[in-house]
């Protein structure tokens, strides 16, 4: 006898329908499976047949033969157990075919018979092009942000089999929750004291979508201004909310508890992170990586100097395009990742350098410390931010300072204005159109020139500037760029010289 | 055998090329005869002349590898890459040669670039140590171009650390009338050394002067180091120690200048950064403290301006500044006083933060102040 389940495998952050084929026949007992599985689907075989029996049902004694097709895609985990399951049931007559036609699913089954989650419903809810699909029961938010409609969840096997033959009471439908409870936004910018730059800087930042370089010695607060940073951007556009929800299912990301991710996410990886680990990729399946988790959120690198070199400067193609485009052998994929870096550094390895004249550090080792930077990834930092750390009496008895609400709601408008220029944020303004979105009063204009001339600027250079001033322009509510926003723009580009390995 | 060598500076080249060659043997064999007669003498394994008794460790076996140095060496080849590298060689004959009354003169030198420097002129020589603060590199780079602002020679050593900000800080002068500098090197002229210096090595060469006792293809040999800083205490009328270890070749420099009784000055440093261990140790042997860069102008008989900002800075005001307003008045006074972050800026001026940055950016086209990432760096 032959059956057939949809059920789908992810690839990078995309769902690819795979079609279960069981066919069971007479001859010898055994069991065959074809179509690309790899360890973990080929072990699949082993908690299959302890699922069936401690469901109480049959395992057939004849010849089991599983195709997975496509059979040129490569298939991988555990997510198939569910519909190879269920295929053989219905090969062996315990479910009548007809009844799982209509149906897809997807899940790992664990030998008592119980469903378990899997990575990735996000993307392969969509992909099953069935009416129903039933998943494992914690995943049922998940599925149903791509598929509002016939998502169904089973807490184990055996509930699946008897609502699909009647004997129990039919599978419950997931709607998606109407309200979401307010996600964490993190600490509030209120904390940051003392630092008046600082916050202005990272106001600036989160306003215009600008990656920002935090240059100080520890405990100058830099992994703080990392953390408020996130908390001004405003939630995420549908779209790319999506986008984020689907690279986190895929990664195993746990998400929100409404399912979709609407808050940009920060992810800082530690800087042991390997090339894969940071950009994604793999052997056995394409895994979204770190940079694609950051998408419409913030990727946060501290200790920029301890990263690896090669691991840096696979930043700089996904840092101009929006998106990584990762390919091996066989396989590509294209992952989203459009996020704003904030890097952070010790002014050298000892920490001390530039500001206290306590840097044990030989030049050598300064050089060394830096030379992993690339010019080429600098150039990239619109702002380069020295923080110091703030004055003791203004930790204690400062003024307090604004809070978050009220800066976000300042980067909010800035936000509204570039998505009025068809933007996502001031950074992302292409060079060419920079004369039509961000126009220069001729004052402005001298000033762009003079640094020019001085040698302060390079090509490249003279583009962010000009976005930085426009994110300027647009925080003070000013339409034509003026001479004030270009020489501030200019002066959030400084380089601090330990970066560059050189004496002041 | 090819052509014989006539030329005298060519043969003090090729002599010096040979093993362990340093300045008192060099000295001991052209005591005997001429360069040239030396030089054909040793190609056949012989000393020329009579030249008294051989300085300690001239041993048969050392003249026997000198000689077969001298074999291996291609006259032509070498005067042609010191021709190719634009490196001069200057003999006691030479007109530019500056150490006709020294103690213990080089026997030969090469040199690249402003020749016009090695004429008497103020020189300062601004040493310390490789391992510095970055106080002391600051300090280096404002005394550097404190005296290049103020007409004097600056001369170092080109090493790591202080040396090399002394000769950035000459470099970075941005006055009208200043003055270059002298790097005095340990290796040959072709072998950059250290590396963090290469890109103030070629500047240095093209705006000032680079001068080594060593032929070219020497590489970083220690026994030269401590050679060559006699050189620099030859060529100065004033050595500055701005950080010294308690043992360190900055302090070799400053006894060499002892020994020629020119004056050694010192810049103090705190009594807790073992970086000004030595330095701090000359003070309390009487040295006269260097507190800015006008101390050494005085020394070496020059008169600064009221411009120059040394260490501790002159306030500049007197001479710019008519037309800045208050908060740019303001700015370049506090920067004046030393490095300033923007948030004491701040916290000084109660300026929002845009405003501020706006006009540090006015400053900065202006050339009065730098920035060092978010700190304001005055000059």
């Amino acid at each position: 006898m032959f059956a057939t389940v949809a059920s789908a495998v992810v690839e990078g952050v995309d769902g690819h329908p795979v079609s279960v084929e069981v066919h069971v026949s007479q001859g010898l007992p055994g069991y065959t499976m074809v179509g690309l599985p790899d360890a973990s689907c080929r072990e699949s075989r082993d908690r299959v047949r302890a699922a069936i029996l401690s469901s109480g049902l049959v395992w057939p004694q004849k010849r089991v033969t599983i195709n997975l097709a496509p059979s040129g895609l490569r298939k991988h985990g555990a997510s198939l157990d569910l519909p190879i399951a269920l295929g053989i049931l219905a090969a062996s007559e315990q479910i009548e075919a007809e009844r799982l036609e209509p149906v897809g699913a997807v899940g790992e089954l664990g030998l008592d018979g119980s469903l378990r989650p899997v990575k990735g419903l996000v993307c392969l809810a969509g992909a099953i092009e069935r009416p129903r699909i039933v998943v494992p029961e914690s995943g049922g938010a998940e599925a149903a942000i791509t598929r509002s409609e016939g998502v169904e969840v089973a807490a184990s096997l055996r509930q699946l089999v008897d609502a699909l033959r009647g004997d129990g009471p039919p599978l419950s439908p997931v709607r998606p929750p109407d309200r979401c409870e307010p996600d964490e936004r993190g600490g509030d910018l209120a904390d940051v004291r003392g630092q008046p730059l600082a916050r202005w800087a990272v106001e600036v930042a989160a306003a215009g979508g600008h990656h920002l370089l935090l240059v100080g010695p520890p405990g100058s607060g830099k992994t703080m201004l990392a953390t408020r940073l996130v908390g001004l951007l405003p939630d995420l556009a549908r779209a790319d909310a999506l986008a984020a929800t689907r690279v986190h299912s895929a990664a195993g990301v746990t998400l929100p508890a409404c399912g979709l991710v609407r808050r940009p996410p920060l992810r800082a990886p530690h800087h042991a992170a390997s090339l894969v680990a940071l950009v994604g990729g793999g052997t056995a399946n394409l895994r979204p990586g770190e940079i694609s988790c950051a998408h419409g959120g913030v990727l946060f690198l501290d200790e920029l100097g301890e990263f690896s070199a090669v691991a840096l400067d696979a930043l700089r193609q996904p840092l101009e395009e929006g998106v990584v485009r990762v390919t091996r052998a066989a396989r590509a994929a294209t992952l989203p990742a459009r996020f704003l870096l904030v890097a952070a550094m010790n002014p050298c390895p000892c920490g001390e350098g530039g500001t206290s004249g306590r840097c044990r550090c030989t030049e050598q080792v300064r050089a060394r410390y830096t030379r992993r930077l690339s010019g080429p990834l600098l150039d990239r930092f619109d702002i380069r931010l020295e923080v110091a750390p703030p004055a003791p009496h203004m930790l204690l008895d400062g003024p307090a300072e604004e809070p978050s609400a009220v800066v976000a709601a300042r980067v909010h408008r800035v936000r509204a204005l570039a998505a009025e220029r068809g933007v996502a944020a001031n950074a992302l303004i292409p060079p060419g159109r920079l004369d039509e979105l961000a126009p220069l009063r001729p004052e402005a204009r001298a000033v762009l020139r003079a640094a020019l001339a001085a040698g302060q600027l390079t090509g490249r250079g003279l583009a962010r500037v000009r976005t930085v001033a426009r994110t300027l322009a647009d925080l003070n509510g000013v339409g034509e760029i003026d001479e004030g926003s270009v020489s501030a723009a200019l002066s959030l580009r400084a380089v601090p010289a330990s970066v560059l390995g050189v004496p002041r | 055998m090819t052509a014989p060598v006539t030329d005298d500076a060519l043969a003090r080249s090729l002599l010096a090329t040979c093993h362990g060659m340093g300045p008192a043997r060099l000295a001991w064999l052209l005591s005997g005869a001429p360069a040239p007669e030396a030089f054909e003498a040793l190609c056949r394994g012989r000393i020329a002349g009579e030249p008294g008794p051989a300085p300690p460790g001239v041993t048969p076996a050392l003249v026997e590898r000198w000689a077969t140095d001298a074999r291996r060496l291609d006259p032509p080849a070498v005067a042609e890459a010191l021709a190719r590298l634009d490196v001069t060689v200057l003999t006691p004959d030479s007109a530019a040669w500056p150490f006709a009354h020294d103690p213990d003169p080089p026997a030969v030198l090469f040199a690249r670039g402003h020749l016009g420097l090695l004429a008497p002129a103020p020189r300062a020589a601004v040493v310390g140590t490789r391992r510095c603060s970055a106080v002391g590199r600051q300090a280096a780079y404002q005394l550097g171009r404190g005296l290049a602002q103020g007409g004097a020679v600056v001369v170092s050593g080109l090493a790591a650390g202080i040396d090399g900000a002394a000769h950035a800080g000459a470099l970075g002068a941005t006055d009208g009338n200043s003055a270059p500098t002298i790097a005095v090197v340990g290796t040959g002229l072709d072998r950059v050394y250290p590396a963090v210096n290469r890109r103030l090595w070629a500047e240095v060469g093209e705006r000032g002067l680079l001068i080594s006792e060593s032929p070219l293809g020497t590489g970083p040999e220690p026994w030269r180091f401590p050679a060559r800083n006699r050189l620099i205490a030859g060529l100065c009328a004033v050595t500055v120690v701005v950080e010294s270890h308690v043992r360190g070749g900055a302090l070799l420099t400053a006894n060499e200048a002892a020994d020629r009784g020119t004056a050694v000055m010192a810049v103090p440093g705190a009594i807790i950064s073992s970086a000004s261990a030595g330095s701090n140790q000359l003070l309390a042997d009487g040295c006269p403290p260097v507190c800015s860069a006008a101390d050494v102008l005085h020394q070496l008989g020059l008169h600064p301006s009221l411009a120059i900002a040394g260490v501790g800075g002159v306030p500049p005001m007197a001479t710019q500044g008519d037309d800045l307003g208050p908060l740019a008045r303001l700015i370049v006074d506090e920067a004046s006083a030393g490095p300033i972050h923007v948030d004491q800026l701040v916290a000084l001026t109660g300026q929002a933060v845009p405003e501020l940055m706006a006009e540090l950016q006015r400053l900065r086209s202006h050339g009065l102040i730098r920035l060092d990432g978010s700190t304001i760096l005055f000059g």
